[in-house]
């Protein structure tokens, strides 16, 4: 029964991702608004068809060159693997910190500047490092940092890790204190101050316990804006991600013409390698429910160092 | 009221003042739309642009020689009423659906069988629901942005029905619904004029945090070079030019420009963004300072 649900889970997203890959072939400009391209479905769905029937779902154009992906995905995989689970432990672990920390020292100047930070967007956090990097540099002479990638072996590193920490770990932030603030007016925080137990053990044995465990529950939402703060982070920093699969094979700028010959006009068009955009959405899938667990493991170590269970 | 609330007081100044400057911004601009200046010669030396900001371009001009202050003027109602506008329809509608989905109170689930899809970014969805029609699009920009707002304010949708239904629900407990629908209340009724009124201070401050979603949405989709009111392609080499000047636009147009000498390209709209930013979140934190109660018990320790 459990495997007829995943099985079908499976099929049902795969549909849903399928029909999302072709959406900018589908929703077409027309000339007086916009329509939908109902006989491009079918285009779309027959070159995908054909495509895995003769084994050429992996194969894509890169320029001149054909390409395999089975032999490429894995490192754009990887790099977007590693920055997310590099990027959200960081996070988690700045979160987790600075949230105790604004409610143990309870100063509402600080706990408000944490909530104005946790909603800077993310891509105005790394242009300012990048300009702030690039001022520093400037006035020192001193090349510390990347401000971008300049090569697959040489990857910015800290800048998108300090962006992922400060937009992902001040959200964190915000809910723990949010969270914790709620449980400190509890029943049982009452009862236990009651019975002579000091300010300290109260918040680690019984405020940190409930926070881990609501941060478990709310993983996934965490997770999701670290992977969608990680795609922006990835473009701005010129990271050779998952993004990078997507915007430059999957989808890329190029002219097309239209109309009949000598009367009709160059009109941009994205061109479409369906099947990169399929794949590379599926692993981004692959990594997210990967971090998931690797995450889940780590709390559920530090609840049990902590609690004792 | 005993305290003066200055956060609430500084953010309405602000947004009243972004609002006047988005209303008057193309009347107040200092150079016309089409107005350019490729090239500065003097006695010393022959220039081109990007101009750095002087007396006469406050902020600078841009690599074409438009004049970065006047872009800025334009762009202004784009992003301002844009995001006001689609926060407003995703609230009314939201509000009028939970409503009437709390009345009901039919527990909604959420479908776990699409829990993977949590991973794909909402700016790729709507990446890809805009890519086919907003680049050198035939579409007028308007139309664009009308339709880009509508699909931004449906992906919002749901988390502010989830919120307000909740609201609605417990509500629907208290025993002033029980007396109206004792007199004879019918639904509709009892719904907008005895629960809405209840649920005035938790809409304006979705509506105030809403605002700063859409905000931040428009932004991330900017760096994808997914303009609102589309953009217009120029190749060899491939840029992307906003139609409307609408600033996360332009913080996408001159993205490249940040490591470059001329970087206040990118500063600037950046500030304008950051401007709006900062005004909507003394707004809505000003209102939830108006509207503070306290919902939880005090800390014990």
């Amino acid at each position: 029964m459990k495997l007829i649900k995943f099985v079908w889970a499976v099929l049902l997203t795969l549909a849903v991702l399928t029909i999302l890959v072709i959406l900018p072939a589908v929703l077409v400009p027309a000339e007086e608004g916009i329509r939908l391209d109902l006989m491009s479905i079918r285009r779309q769905f027959i070159v995908l068809g054909n495509s895995l029937i003769s084994g050429d779902f992996f194969i894509y154009r890169s320029g001149r060159y054909l390409r395999n992906l089975l032999e490429s995905l894995p490192a754009y995989t990887y790099t977007t693997f590693y920055y997310a689970l590099f990027g959200s432990i960081v996070s988690l672990f700045l979160g987790l910190f600075m949230g105790m920390f604004l409610l143990r020292s309870n100063r509402t100047r600080l706990i408000e500047t944490a909530g104005f930070i946790s909603l800077v967007p993310d891509f105005m956090i790394a242009t300012l490092l990048q300009l702030f990097v690039i001022k520093l540099t400037g006035l020192t002479g001193l090349n510390l940092v990347r401000i971008g990638s300049t090569g697959s072996d040489r990857k910015a590193v800290l800048l998108p890790i300090i962006t992922m920490a400060v937009t992902a770990g001040f959200y964190l932030t915000r809910s723990i204190y949010s969270h914790s603030y709620k449980e400190l007016g509890e029943d049982f925080v009452l009862f236990a101050k009651a019975k002579g137990i000091d300010r300290r053990s109260i918040y680690l044995r019984h405020i940190f316990p409930s926070v881990v465990k609501n941060l478990r529950s709310d993983l996934k939402k965490y997770l999701t804006l670290i992977i969608s703060n990680l795609f922006i982070i990835e473009r701005i920093f010129n990271i050779p991600g998952i993004s990078r699969l997507f915007f430059t094979f999957a989808y890329s700028v190029g002219w097309q013409y239209t109309g009949a010959a000598g009367k009709g006009r160059f009109t941009a068009l994205i061109s479409t390698q369906i099947n990169v955009a399929l794949i590379s959405l599926i692993a981004l899938i692959g990594i997210y429910f990967a971090v998931y667990w690797i995450l889940y493991g780590i709390l559920r170590i530090l609840l049990k160092a902590v609690s004792g269970e | 009221m005993s305290k003066l609330n200055k956060t609430l007081i500084l953010g309405m100044t602000m947004l009243i003042f972004l609002i006047l400057v988005a209303i008057a911004g193309p009347s107040i601009a200092p150079y016309p739309d089409d107005w350019d200046d490729k090239i500065h010669t003097s006695e010393e030396e022959t220039s081109a642009s990007p101009f750095p900001p002087s007396e006469g371009h406050l902020m600078g001009t841009d690599f074409y020689g438009y004049d970065m202050f006047s872009m800025i003027l334009r762009g202004a109602r784009y992003t301002l009423f844009f995001c006001l506008a689609v926060s407003l329809v995703r609230v009314v509608l939201g509000t009028v659906a939970a409503l009437f989905i709390g009345w009901r109170s039919r527990e909604i689930k959420s479908s776990p069988v699409l829990g993977g899809l949590a991973a794909v970014p909402i700016v790729i969805f709507l990446y890809l629901l805009f890519a086919g029609v907003s680049y050198n699009s035939p579409v007028p920009p308007w139309i664009l942005a009308i339709f880009q707002g509508i699909v931004i304010m449906l992906f919002g949708l749901p988390g502010v029905i989830g919120v307000l239904e909740e609201k609605v629900a417990d509500q629907r407990e208290k025993s002033y619904v029980e007396a109206a629908v004792s007199s004879g209340a019918g639904p509709v009724r009892i719904l907008f004029k005895h629960i809405l009124p209840f649920l005035i201070e938790p809409i304006l401050i979705i509506f105030s945090h809403e605002t700063i979603s859409v905000l931040t949405i428009i932004g991330q989709l900017g760096i994808l070079n997914m303009f609102i009111g589309g953009a217009r392609i120029q190749f060899d080499p491939v840029i992307f030019l906003s139609n409307s000047h609408e600033w996360a636009g332009l913080i996408g147009n001159y993205k490249g420009y940040i490591s470059s000498a001329s970087n206040w390209l990118i500063l600037f709209p950046l500030m304008a963004y950051f401007l709006v930013l900062v005004a909507l979140y003394l707004f809505s934190r000003g209102l939830e300072k108006y509207f503070h109660r306290k919902y939880g018990n005090a800390p014990h320790v």
